[in-house]
């Protein structure tokens, strides 16, 4: 495994274990205490923050800035809280995430298993896709949902990010086939199996691993997106960022950090929960297929 | 035969694909381009045709070199420091030490919160009158460094890069742990049996064999950098003063609040100019990796 730690016998020293650890504790303040600050400040009362500190542990828990985030907070001129927000970006992640792994895994197989002429430059082309920068594809793709009466709605949004996702769903299973054995597919071809019947039974079963690395690479990127949901949603069909970013700009008298915090701690738990659920799997899918080196 | 017909398949199947990518992707840039020669507002048709007006503009308007030269300052942090910084974690990640699992789980945590959030959680931190940041330094007897974080020119960027490190650092740490437990045990108990140390090892042996995801964490960094948007544009907005400008922060309020969209596109041509040039120059010695899985 690793050749910087202290974990053979012939090699550990107590120096190097304090060492280790004591960097280890940095940089886990680092890390968790402006987390463990979000947490606590929205379970206290204003009055209690107006008093103590940030990193006061709370003297009494209320849950009073959470209800009010969800349901009553004013995201502009709307008071109706994060929850619709919320529900939106369900509805947008749920067919984005799918569709786009579903047409990454396809592509992958294409361009894998059915090299056809142009392959790799179609490749080379997609893996533009990983590093352009959106800004370009902006005012292009508001035209465009423009002329097909999309502009504003969820339905847009969804396409937009199914677009711009399958440049790194493809760049996952492609790179996941490329060291499966073509023989298998080959052998498959002699029994008989069509293009959709080799696919489905056997490069499918084979692709969990990648398909679990995919899954979560989407959803996280686009749960957290700001940019497409900024510029390509309006009003009622804005994604839970954007709607977050109002909650926090709109100020009506006293600035209210539990509020703000707790609101914030909504919108990070779907990810958090999708981590902590299959982070296991998304770094051993990581391992298996998407980062080789 | 059998195969002619599957390869007919398979194309029947990649071409709507290849069409949509085609149409959304690579179309974009020459219309952003068009755009880019027009006095446009956004709302009333692009007919207002200027030439080269916005180019020149572009070359001339000290805020993009401003924005510029932020970004660029970003993407030498994040290689300096986030590199770095997540390769040791990864390292520390990947080793047999007790307790190891917990701050695997917990360093993680950043990478999967969203910039908006993560955007609010720091602008508590970095609050001038009761931040946390400031807070520390009080207790701690450093009064003086205790400053308005954010609202000074001189800091703002110094402290979103502070945030910035803080997300992504943890995205390295996992793409480094990954391709650190692809390196066989065997290499390393060899070479710790002739007698390299711990950091000769590491020098040696699991830095060069690391040698191509330093280079695909390299280009993520850079191509990421140049388009970083979202916590800038929550935190600053780009200021006090342009202190915290980038080229995407300044291109969103050229074409979105200013309603300037071929100045805009002119700033969004320019970035991704920028951007595949950078990308050539890294992926042109190089076609393997993370990218090819080969």
């Amino acid at each position: 495994m690793s050749s910087f730690s202290a974990d053979t016998p012939h090699s550990s020293s107590v120096m190097g274990r304090i060492f280790i650890y004591g960097i280890l504790l940095i940089v886990a303040g680092y890390f968790l205490l402006p987390l463990l600050v979000m947490v606590f400040t929205s379970v206290k009362s204003m009055e209690e923050i107006r008093t103590g500190s940030l990193i006061s542990i709370p003297t009494s828990i209320t849950f009073d800035a959470w209800s009010k985030a969800w349901s009553s907070a004013c995201t502009g001129v709307e008071c109706s809280g994060l929850s619709g927000y919320f529900w939106n970006s369900v509805w947008l992640v749920t067919p984005t995430v799918s569709i786009s792994t579903f047409l990454g895994a396809l592509n992958g197989y294409v361009l894998t298993k059915w090299n056809f002429k142009g392959a790799d430059v179609f490749f080379s082309m997609l893996l533009i896709g990983c590093f352009i920068p959106f800004q370009v594809i902006l005012l292009p793709m508001a035209r465009t949902l423009g002329f097909l009466g999309l502009a504003g709605t969820t339905t847009g949004l969804i396409m937009v990010h199914i677009i711009y996702g399958l440049a790194f769903t493809t760049l996952f299973f492609r790179n996941f086939y490329v060291s499966i054995p073509n023989e298998l597919v080959r052998a498959a071809q002699i029994d008989g199996a069509g293009f959709f019947m080799i696919f489905w039974k056997i490069m499918l079963p084979l692709s969990i691993p990648i398909i679990v690395v995919s899954v979560i690479w989407q959803f996280t990127q686009i749960w957290n997106d700001f940019l497409f949901g900024v510029v390509f949603s309006a009003g009622e069909s804005q994604p839970i960022t954007v709607a977050l970013n109002n909650l926090v700009n709109t100020s009506t008298g006293v600035k209210e950090y539990n509020v703000d915090m707790a609101a914030a701690i909504i919108a990070a738990l779907p990810t958090l929960f999708v981590y902590v659920v299959a982070g296991k799997y998304f770094v051993r899918g990581l391992t298996a297929g998407a980062v080789k080196g | 035969m059998q195969k002619n017909r599957n390869l007919i398949e398979a194309l029947l199947f990649i071409l709507p694909a290849l069409a949509i990518y085609l149409f959304y992707f690579i179309l974009p840039i020459p219309t952003s381009f068009y755009f880019s020669l027009f006095n446009w507002d956004g709302i009333s048709a692009v007919s207002n045709f200027i030439g080269f007006d916005n180019w020149v503009e572009l070359f001339q308007d000290p805020i993009v070199w401003k924005s510029f030269g932020n970004n660029v300052i970003l993407i030498f942090a994040s290689i300096l420091i986030q590199i770095p910084l997540g390769l040791m974690l990864g390292l520390l990640i990947s080793s047999k030490l007790k307790g190891v699992r917990l701050y695997k789980l917990l360093y993680f945590l950043p990478m999967m919160i969203a910039s908006v959030a993560i955007a609010m959680i720091w602008n508590l931190v970095f609050d001038p009158n009761f931040g946390l940041l400031n807070a520390i330094l009080n207790s701690v007897g450093l009064e003086q460094f205790a400053m308005g974080w954010l609202g000074d020119p001189k800091l703002a960027l110094g402290a979103i890069i502070g945030v910035v490190c803080w997300q992504f650092t943890p995205f390295y740490m996992v793409i480094f742990s990954a391709a650190l437990s692809g390196i066989p045990e065997e290499i390393l108990e060899a070479a710790y049996l002739d007698g390299a140390s711990k950091i000769q090892t590491f020098f040696k042996i699991t830095l060069p064999l690391l040698k191509s995801t330093v280079q695909v964490t390299m280009i993520l960094a850079i191509t990421g950098s140049l388009r970083y948007f979202d916590l800038i544009f929550v935190m600053t907005g780009g200021g006090p003063n342009h202190a915290s400008e980038l080229l995407a922060t300044y291109m969103y309020r050229q074409a979105f609040t200013s309603f300037r969209m071929g100045y805009g596109s002119t700033i969004a041509v320019f970035m991704l100019m920028i951007a595949f040039s950078i990308t050539f120059l890294i992926l042109r010695n190089r076609k393997q990796g993370i990218l090819y899985g080969e």
